[in-house]
């Protein structure tokens, strides 16, 4: 590439719009929009970042009965309301492929190890956020990471146009104790995360996406040749797919798809619970995966957090929020 | 319960948890040694800011080095890139530092982990 060509990327590089993107669809026990408002709230203190929110008309009705409209319009620049979803979810002849009783797509969550909850994960639209965000240079969260430094904006500073951790640890600084959440099946490929990913708008981040789109058009197919769990579709089965066909069938260290800052990124597993909040971090419960009874406290100040335990954010919420005011 | 039994557990679940916040702290500084130049990404670590200090020393206008995904960059201005490695290394070693003394003077699970 002559170097006048390069020099000129870099110039657009340096005065694109850069920002952080929020999907929030409510289901009937977990109100997404409130998770992003904290979640947002934390990316905006920590990496100073102009935040927006995708959802559907339904959630932020929901939103607005229970809460003040000032939150969501001081927190987000933008609120996307993205129509096409309640159409994507009628969409039958995807759909009704992973019917599990009478409800679609349902999860089973945990909240602790002794109790449970099932509803709707409403994840078919994710990789639309190529196509939706404002921004040329975008990280999307999920609304249950919470950022508690400003390492990921080192992330729009390297010349890798698609960022996602593979690697990652618990409360206990140890791998994952499941092992599907490490690889797609016992001696499958590696687990890439879709909680946290950095694109631009760049051919090859399209490329990924659209690849994205067909692996969940095609999800049975992939689920015959990876050998993952069927029923549910996750995401970030589909990303760890659209990775290994992009990295040519091979697991290998990659500039181009690349492990984003921080690696490994640190999750409080679904059984897992917050104990306390104080003024600069985090009081855990780390579960023991082989005996539910016992737990070590541990304290988290200063780390990006993946909080997988929904309830137990909504329990601590306002402590939470004000980690970030 | 005999006490000298309960007492050895206690111990044993404190240096358990004593363990796994100093573990915590370590993850937390290596991620503080990252730093960006050049569109790639570095750890400073005392080798690195040896190798370069020794490539400044000798007047190298540039020089050759790994990125943390071992991908070679042409690092055109050496003396400033020591300058940001230094400045890296000395902020997180230093957080490395006062998280340690906090640690080490901490006698009971829950003044390990703030809990009260």
């Amino acid at each position: 590439m002559p170097k006048s060509k390069k020099q000129d990327q870099l110039k657009n590089l340096s005065t694109s719009s850069k920002g952080a993107i929020f999907l929030a669809y409510n289901h009937k026990v977990i109100n997404y929009v409130k998770l992003a408002c904290l979640s947002a709230s934390s990316v905006r203190k920590y990496l100073n970042l102009s935040c927006s929110l995708i959802t559907d008309p339904g959630s932020l009705r929901y939103f607005e009965r229970h809460h003040p409209t000032s939150i969501i319009e001081k927190i987000f620049k933008n609120v996307i309301i993205d129509e096409k979803t309640d159409e994507d979810y009628k969409e039958e002849h995807f759909y009704s492929k992973y019917k599990i009783g009478n409800t679609d797509n349902i999860r089973k969550y945990y909240d602790t190890p002794y109790s449970t909850f099932t509803s709707q994960f409403k994840n078919l639209t994710k990789h639309n956020i190529y196509n939706l965000t404002p921004y040329d240079q975008t990280i999307l969260f999920d609304v249950d990471y919470l950022v508690n430094n400003d390492i990921l904006n080192l992330a729009f500073n390297i010349d890798a146009p698609i960022q996602l951790y593979k690697n990652v640890q618990t409360l206990k600084n140890i791998e994952p104790e499941h092992n599907l959440d490490r690889r797609l099946n016992d001696v499958g490929i590696p687990l890439y995360w879709s909680t946290v990913i950095y694109f631009d708008k760049s051919p090859i981040s399209n490329m990924f996406f659209d690849l994205w789109a067909h692996v969940k058009e095609n999800y049975d197919y992939y689920q015959s040749v990876y050998k993952f769990p069927a029923g549910l579709y996750r995401t970030d089965f589909a990303v760890s797919i659209s990775m290994h066909l992009l990295k040519g069938f091979t697991d290998c260290i990659d500039d181009v798809f690349a492990e984003l800052p921080a690696s490994p990124m640190k999750y409080m597993a679904y059984k897992d619970d917050i104990a306390s909040v104080d003024k600069n971090g985090i009081v855990f419960l780390a579960n023991n995966y082989e005996e539910e009874w016992n737990n070590i406290l541990t304290y988290s100040e200063g780390e990006n957090l993946h909080l997988m335990n929904k309830r137990a954010i909504d329990r601590h919420y306002d402590k939470l929020m004000e980690l970030y005011v | 319960m005999d006490d000298k039994l309960e007492k050895a557990l206690d111990f044993s679940n404190f240096r358990q948890t004593l363990y796994n916040q100093q573990q915590t702290l370590k993850v937390k500084v290596i991620n503080e040694l990252l730093l960006t130049y050049q569109e790639s990404i570095f750890k400073a670590t005392p080798e690195l800011i040896g190798l370069v200090k020794t490539i400044v020393d000798f007047n190298y206008p540039t020089v050759i080095i790994d990125d943390i995904n071992e991908n070679p960059v042409n690092i055109k201005n050496p003396s400033e890139f020591l300058e940001n490695l230094i400045a890296t290394y000395s902020k997180a070693k230093n957080s490395h530092y006062i998280g340690y003394a906090k640690i080490k003077k901490a006698r009971s699970v829950k003044k390990l982990v703030n809990f009260e």
